[in-house]
């Protein structure tokens, strides 16, 4: 038996072409029944509140709403995530991964060792930088080594020409070591001085990494290089013909998509 | 001739080496005819050439004096040395502390043109 709404829908349907939306069951409009569209348009609302479609926009693009009064579109993404790290321990080239747009660098200079004057090694400097790698495709990396002979300097790290950081300096003088500096990031800083005590031993500088060795006034483990990246290297005093050895350098680029 | 690396802002001498890098702009290399020279030197741009800071330092009064004070800190050896020293003439009735100390003093004088009424940092003398 026919139902009120089925007949109103016959009567309408013949009269007018029209189907009112109380004719229409919940959930009884299928894909199938919907107009055809272009391949990776999204359906949207326009200012007017009618039905509109948001174009398929390009490969990775993202959709982006435009605030109220205005459909959303597809557009590429504006900034992005970490993606990657590359560290470097020794010198090499920094070469840009794909879709890489922005690195994150942070760099030491290598400490410098101690000697037995009782003069710690300093630590090497910082710097930090923010590049944008667009156009930038390798950059040219130098680390720092380490100093592995008694009473040896530091030495400078360097990421291409966007940031640098020198090595720390040995003690000279009855002083520790001077500090190496960082330049040209948007950080930069001194690391630690080499410590220096007249009668005793002076530690090592301390880096953006760490701290050097461990002090000690005995001649134990003066040679082992537990130091940070950067750290210097321990004095000991006179007498003693051991040092402490530095840790090298060290460069880290964060890579941003 | 040696290859250095300068910091533009004060020629300190950063780093010394044979093989020029790239680095950032507050840093520039210089070639000089000076094979002694050392990181902690520093770089004198009108005639391209670098001295040795820290002995340059050294010759002045207040250099003078500082290697003075730390020259007789090292000779006098640690303080838990010389406290031993002196409990053992007390225990023996001898001078060895005292000769010592005398002995460094008389080795390390004081340096030129440093106030006579100054005492001593480290002893009080």
């Amino acid at each position: 038996m026919a139902t009120y709404a089925s007949l109103k829908y016959d009567f309408g349907a013949q009269l007018s072409g029209e189907i009112p939306t109380a004719a229409i069951a919940d959930n009884a409009v299928t894909l199938a029944k919907m107009a055809s569209g272009t391949d990776g348009n999204i359906i949207t609302y326009d200012a007017s509140g009618n039905p509109a479609v948001v174009t398929t926009g390009s490969a990775d693009q993202v959709l982006t709403s435009a605030g109220a009064g205005a459909p959303p579109t597809m557009s590429t993404a504006v900034g992005g995530g970490f993606s990657s790290m590359q560290v470097f321990t020794s010198s090499g080239t920094w070469t840009k991964p794909s879709g890489v747009k922005t690195i994150r660098i942070q760099l030491v200079g290598s400490g410098a060792s101690g000697n037995h004057s009782g003069q710690g090694g300093a630590a090497g400097g910082y710097s930090e930088d923010v590049v944008d790698v667009t156009s930038v495709s390798t950059v040219s990396v130098t680390v720092g080594a380490a100093a592995t002979a008694g009473n040896t300097v530091g030495a400078t790290s360097s990421f291409g020409a966007y940031c640098s950081a020198t090595g720390g300096a040995k003690g000279a003088s009855a002083r520790g070591g001077k500090p190496g500096l960082g330049a040209d990031g948007q950080v930069n800083g001194y690391g630690g001085g080499g410590g220096w005590s007249g009668t005793g031993s002076g530690h090592g500088g301390t880096s953006y990494f760490g701290g050097g060795d461990h002090d000690s006034d005995t001649t134990r483990e003066y040679d082992i290089g537990n130091n940070a990246y950067g750290g210097g290297g321990m004095g000991i005093e006179n007498g003693y013909t051991q040092y402490g050895i530095s840790r090298g350098g060290l460069v880290l680029v964060y890579e941003y998509k | 001739m040696k290859k250095i690396l300068v910091v533009a802002a004060n020629n300190y001498v950063a780093e010394v080496t044979d093989k020029e890098f790239e680095v950032s702009p507050s840093f520039v290399w210089k070639t000089v005819d000076n094979d002694d020279v050392q990181q902690g030197w520093t770089y004198v741009p009108d005639d391209n050439s670098v001295f040795d800071t820290d002995k340059v330092w050294l010759a002045t009064d207040e250099g003078k004096r500082h290697k003075m004070v730390t020259d007789r800190q090292m000779a006098y050896g640690k303080i838990g040395d010389q406290l031993d020293a002196l409990y053992r003439d007390l225990r023996d009735d001898t001078t060895k502390w005292v000769d010592h100390i005398t002995a460094v003093k008389a080795a390390t004088p004081k340096a030129d043109r440093v106030d006579p009424l100054e005492k001593d940092t480290v002893t009080g003398e």
